[in-house]
């Protein structure tokens, strides 16, 4: 479906867009994805996968990082762009269960988390956000995480903002003095997610982790994009792109 | 619901196609995956993922890269097996409203007749291709695919098992196509998918090594449709059963090339990737040429760019 650019703010190599795509907004849940086509032309090739970063009143945003060229190209699109989108996809985050959750993002890892903390807060559940980069431009919707409600804890690691060091430490000292169940969800990096699952089964925390990988079609056809879970390969885009912590094979 | 127009009918060594547009195996899983995405009323037919014996896990990750106008990928022929694939996923194939065939694919010749013979009793199988061409399994394909009397022998022995349909799907990896096309032609196959993914690599500039873990892959997309044109020319005017044509199709005009090159069918594998919206555009295409040149078939054309 084609969708219209509406704004698109920038901020050093991150760029925040909203599009008016109302289908997609009303059927999208937190941890879903989207490929977005960005150029009827052969370059890129493939469409490029983003998470949902928010939808409803017709809208979706995204909040992606200029890497390659296909993000690049997105990252620069000016307002009234029009680009043709298929989505929502894959599976999302867990919302049923009133356990307090401790969401953790980093850098643009921290996109579906602001979904999913409205989507939890909607329901009163308590949330905290923990963000975490490598300098405070890293640290990404702090104040949009704010404005739902949750309890925002942010570290860099050079120590220009916040608590200094990786957004796991502030996690397993919450995790520490919790008293009653809580659940994990995370986005970033494969060492912070690694990290996050061990702190997970350490302080018996239910964890679910969000993946990334390079896709050719996404929608579950080409098995280009596995990932080893429980000893087997599953598809990120299809029985995906969130898969419970404890069950994703770090090492393979 | 199912536009019927004769128009675009077509039959393809037995198996009969209500247009000539087939989403190719290995692009559409087991059909199910695209519910949603693609409407299968649109389509003549889908080739379901290639099937062995035993399941497959595939090749290690990375199994896919980018490049320009197509594609590399090393799937590895990554499947069920035949015993799950009868039991789980035949079921939904049923339904499909389109013509459904069946890959299958093996290491050893035995294994491909066992996989038939194990699918000859199943309901809902229109026909069967076998896939004699995947350049990414170091046993299970290609070796079928390149020499006449290798490929001869195993469509003999795969005719002598079943009475459906049988379709041969040819490598572009060899030095010369047509001394396969015509053994397998002789050996009964009723059709010839013309052809599969070509051989190539790309390299990882950070970690100086091959991007794909299988080093090499196969080569898909608009980047590989003149060669593919190119031996469906060459396999149409050496055989007397169908050609169906494949490699880098996405729209009604590149299908219409490959139909007057000689093809009576076209696959569409990568675009339906970049687009599950493409195999539906491009038989609507066609529709709207035959009626914009007042032609009646389809079948008109096939061969008619021929010189």
């Amino acid at each position: 479906m084609h969708a219209e650019l509406i704004s698109n703010r920038h901020f050093g190599p991150y760029a925040h867009l909203t599009f008016s795509a109302p289908a997609l907004a009303r059927r999208a849940k937190p941890g879903q994805f989207v490929e977005i086509r960005l150029t009827g032309g052969n370059a890129p090739f493939w469409r490029r996968p983003f998470s949902i970063c928010r939808a409803g009143s017709g809208r979706v945003e995204f909040l992606i990082k200029a890497r390659g060229r296909g993000s690049q190209l997105l990252a620069q699109a000016a307002p009234k762009t029009m680009v043709d989108m298929v989505g929502p996809l894959g599976n999302g985050f867990t919302l049923a269960g009133k356990q307090p959750r401790l969401l953790v993002g980093g850098g643009y890892g921290i996109a579906p988390m602001l979904f999913l903390a409205q989507q939890l807060r909607a329901k009163n559940i308590p949330v905290e956000v923990f963000i975490g980069g490598r300098c405070g431009d890293d640290l990404l919707l702090r104040r949009e995480m704010k404005l739902t409600g949750a309890r925002v804890t942010c570290s860099t690691e050079d120590g220009s903002y916040g608590h200094t060091g990786r957004v796991t430490e502030p996690l397993e000292a919450r995790l520490k003095q919790a008293k009653a169940p809580v659940r994990i969800a995370a986005c970033g990096p494969h060492a912070m997610l690694k990290a996050v699952t061990r702190l997970a089964a350490h302080y018996r925390a239910e964890a679910e982790v969000s993946l990334e990988e390079v896709m050719a079609c996404g929608l579950g056809v080409c098995n280009g994009c596995v990932v080893k879970i429980k000893g087997e390969y599953q598809r990120v885009c299809k029985d995906g792109p969130v898969f419970q912590a404890k069950d994703v094979d770090w090492h393979a | 619901m199912r536009k019927s127009n004769s128009a675009l009918q077509v039959n393809v060594g037995g198996v009969k196609l209500a247009n000539p547009v087939i989403l190719a195996s290995g692009t559409c899983g087991y059909g199910t995956e695209l519910e949603g995405w693609l409407d299968f009323n649109t389509i003549g037919g889908l080739v379901a993922k290639s099937i062995t014996l035993s399941p497959r896990t595939g090749n290690a990750m990375p199994r896919v890269v980018e490049c320009a106008s197509g594609m590399l990928n090393a799937i590895g022929l990554a499947n069920v097996g035949v015993e799950a694939f009868c039991r789980e996923k035949l079921p939904a194939l049923r339904k499909c409203p389109c013509a459904v065939l069946a890959n299958v694919a093996g290491s050893r010749a035995e294994e491909y007749i066992h996989v038939i013979q194990r699918l000859e009793k199943q309901p809902g199988i229109a026909g069967l291709e076998l896939n004699v061409s995947c350049p990414n399994v170091h046993a299970g394909g290609i070796e079928f695919g390149r020499d006449p009397k290798v490929l001869a022998k195993l469509v003999s022995a795969a005719r002598r098992v079943t009475r459906r349909p049988l379709w041969i799907k040819l490598s572009p990896n060899v030095t010369d196509i047509v001394p396969l096309a015509k053994a397998a032609e002789a050996a009964g196959a009723d059709a010839l998918t013309v052809a599969n993914t070509l051989v190539g690599m790309r390299m990882d500039l950070a970690r100086h090594r091959p991007v794909l873990a299988n080093l090499t892959g196969g080569l898909s997309g608009p980047a590989i449709k003149p060669v593919a044109l190119a031996l469906v020319y060459k396999v149409a005017g050496a055989v007397k059963i169908p050609v169906v044509g494949c490699g880098g199709i996405e729209t009604a005009g590149d299908a219409l090339e490959f139909i007057l090159a000689g093809a009576t069918a076209v696959q569409i594998g990568t675009g339906t990737f970049r687009d599950p919206g493409i195999p539906g555009r491009v038989a609507a295409g066609l529709r709207t040429y035959l009626a914009h040149r007042r032609l009646h078939s389809i079948l008109d054309l096939v061969g008619a760019g021929r010189v």
